[in-house]
């Protein structure tokens, strides 16, 4: 067959995308002209002790803040919930400014309560408020006001934490370490019922309150595909029980789990206050100390990983609130919260290179937490969903 | 491994991601020295100095466009330096057509004959038609490429054009007379 072709595609159709392997001997050639290149040993000596150093720094800024007792936020910290009852003790004999109970008892009680217990407070209620204020005020630990206070402390041992790290970043070589910051809003519920303000809320209905956590994370890479992690987070979880009734300024039973240092805050005379149905808050918050084991499953400019873990949770904030639509009033502490507790932690990781060596990172987790509570809390098992959102360095 | 985390370790001179590209790009960059060069043995020595040369600059790539497409470049340019050092050919522009057609059986030539037909070109020629026919460049590319103006790239690939012809027909008459 005989046809008259262009010269060009003569050559194209042979020789366009055909393949040819080079002989094996012209590897070694490469190989052997190809420079030692040791620039990533360049940095390493000093590097390392300089990172040694600020983690020995670290440790000691850390301890530091746990050991001290002049500071609000160690304080707080390792308040033992039964050690700490209130030096108001006085005001409370003639004053128990809330009746709450559940709705199941709140009638037989109430109307009982009233008639007896309700001219003793009629009288001067404005005085005890003052009395009780300054009181409080005297006893810093009980004082509700020093509460920013620790806050602002917490806050700096993050960021302390983290201007400590950046000072190792300039070296080490490889992209071994890790520090990243880290935010995350914190859905709240909980496994079982009950309340964890007394056994008689068991039935009511309880809703874990939204918030958030903050803090930084350090990872170390141990090989191709398993990291660990570590760092420090604050986190604030919260849990209201509704359907309270709440009667103020009558005497009545006690809450089991709150230590009796109610504040007045209210002019109680104004008679649509009373039965009033609200709501009890209990807010508390953790240090959390994560340790986690991250596995990698995919890399490239999407890395995808798995993680694995459990936190430490050391108790830093505990506080209780009634809180009905005309207002709000601290209650004190919970008697029933444990100061350490432990979280079971799962999720996945998902990595984003932005430039070179910055990651966007995204972790949504699953964490659940054990013994929370020490007492009366029904079969409360609370646990928390996290959209950890963060931004990773890697040197 | 990603093809760009292999890119990233050839940047820190790992030699195992190193011999990865090799093996994984090492075929059509040869062949693309086997067409560039004049013969076999000068393929593998500007094969070998491509690499090095890729090896060398891998951090300059930028992640965007094809990384392949990179490759042949580094590699056309390496031997293109070469010959242009060396080469000094002064053309005269006579007007010869554009389309330069043969008569040919299918599947008559092998590619080896073709390829030999290439290497036996004059050097500018050769490395003219190649850059046009085969990598698809324009002419003004290929005049910056080896500097030279882009009328002397016109003349260069006609003139190569007519030589193949020319030994195309001589071949075609030999087989016949046999």
């Amino acid at each position: 067959m005989s046809d008259f072709k262009n010269i060009d595609r003569l050559f194209q159709e042979k020789l366009k995308d055909y393949e040819v392997s080079p002989p094996n001997k012209v590897w070694s050639g490469i190989e052997n002209n190809l420079t030692e290149v040791p620039q990533k040993r360049r940095i390493p000596i000093w590097a390392k002790f300089a990172s040694i150093a600020a983690l020995i720094l670290l440790f000691i800024s850390l301890g530091a803040i746990y050991l001290l007792p002049t500071n609000n936020f160690t304080a707080n910290l390792f308040k033992i919930p039964s050690t700490d009852k209130p030096t108001v003790k006085n005001s409370t004999d003639t004053l128990k400014p809330f009746e709450i109970i559940s709705k199941e008892t709140a009638n037989v009680k109430v109307s009982s309560n009233k008639v007896k217990e309700q001219n003793n407070i009629e009288k001067p209620i404005k005085n005890i408020i003052k009395v009780d204020e300054n009181t409080s005020i005297a006893d810093n630990k009980t004082n509700t006001k020093s509460l920013p206070k620790y806050l602002t402390d917490t806050k700096n041992l993050a960021f302390q934490k983290e201007a400590k790290v950046k000072t190792t970043k300039k070296g080490i070589d490889k992209s071994k370490f890790t520090v990243a910051t880290i935010f995350a809003p914190i859905y709240m519920s909980s496994f079982g019922d009950g309340s964890g303000i007394d056994g008689q809320f068991k039935n009511n209905p309880s809703s874990g309150n939204s918030s958030y956590s903050y803090g930084v994370k350090v990872a170390y890479q141990l090989n191709k595909k398993f990291t660990i992690q570590s760092g420090v987070n604050l986190i604030n979880l919260g849990f209201t029980t509704n359907n309270v009734f709440i009667t103020p300024g009558v005497s009545a039973v006690g809450l089991s789990n709150i230590t009796s240092s109610p504040n007045l805050g209210k002019d109680t005379k104004s008679s649509k206050e009373f039965n009033t149905t609200g709501s009890l808050n209990q807010v508390f918050g953790y240090v959390e100390i994560p340790v986690e084991v991250k596995y990698n499953v995919t890399n490239g400019k999407f890395g995808v990983n798995l993680v694995g873990g459990f936190s430490t949770l050391l108790l830093n904030r505990d506080e209780v609130f009634v809180e009905t639509s005309d207002y709000t009033q601290s209650l004190g502490a919970s008697k029933n919260l444990r100061s350490i507790n432990f979280s079971g932690n799962i999720g996945v990781d998902i990595d984003y290179l932005i430039h070179k060596n910055l990651y966007l990172n995204v972790s949504p987790m699953f964490k659940v937490q054990t013994n929370t509570f020490s007492k009366n809390s029904g079969s409360l098992l609370p646990y928390y969903l996290g959209v950890y959102t963060g931004i990773n360095y890697k040197f | 491994m990603g093809l760009n985390k292999l890119i990233k370790q050839c940047a820190k001179n790992d030699r195992k991601a190193q011999k990865e590209i090799y093996q994984l790009f090492g075929g059509k960059l040869f062949s693309i020295c086997l067409k560039y060069s004049k013969n076999k043995h000068e393929a593998e020595d500007n094969f070998q100095d491509g690499f090095i040369t890729i090896f060398n600059k891998i951090d300059q790539f930028s992640f965007k466009g094809s990384f392949e497409g990179w490759l042949k470049r580094v590699m056309i340019n390496t031997v293109l330096i070469k010959y242009r050092k060396k080469n000094v050919l002064n053309i005269i522009t006579d007007e010869i057509p554009d389309e330069v057609v043969v008569d040919v059986e299918e599947d008559e030539f092998s590619l080896d004959f073709l390829l030999n037909l290439i290497h036996e070109l004059p050097e500018r020629y050769r490395l003219v038609f190649n850059l046009y026919v085969l990598d698809g460049y324009s002419h003004r590319e290929i005049s910056e490429m080896l500097r030279i103006a882009e009328g002397t790239s016109k003349s260069n690939l006609a003139r190569a054009r007519a030589i193949l012809k020319q030994k195309i027909e001589e071949y075609q008459q030999g087989q016949q007379s046999i």
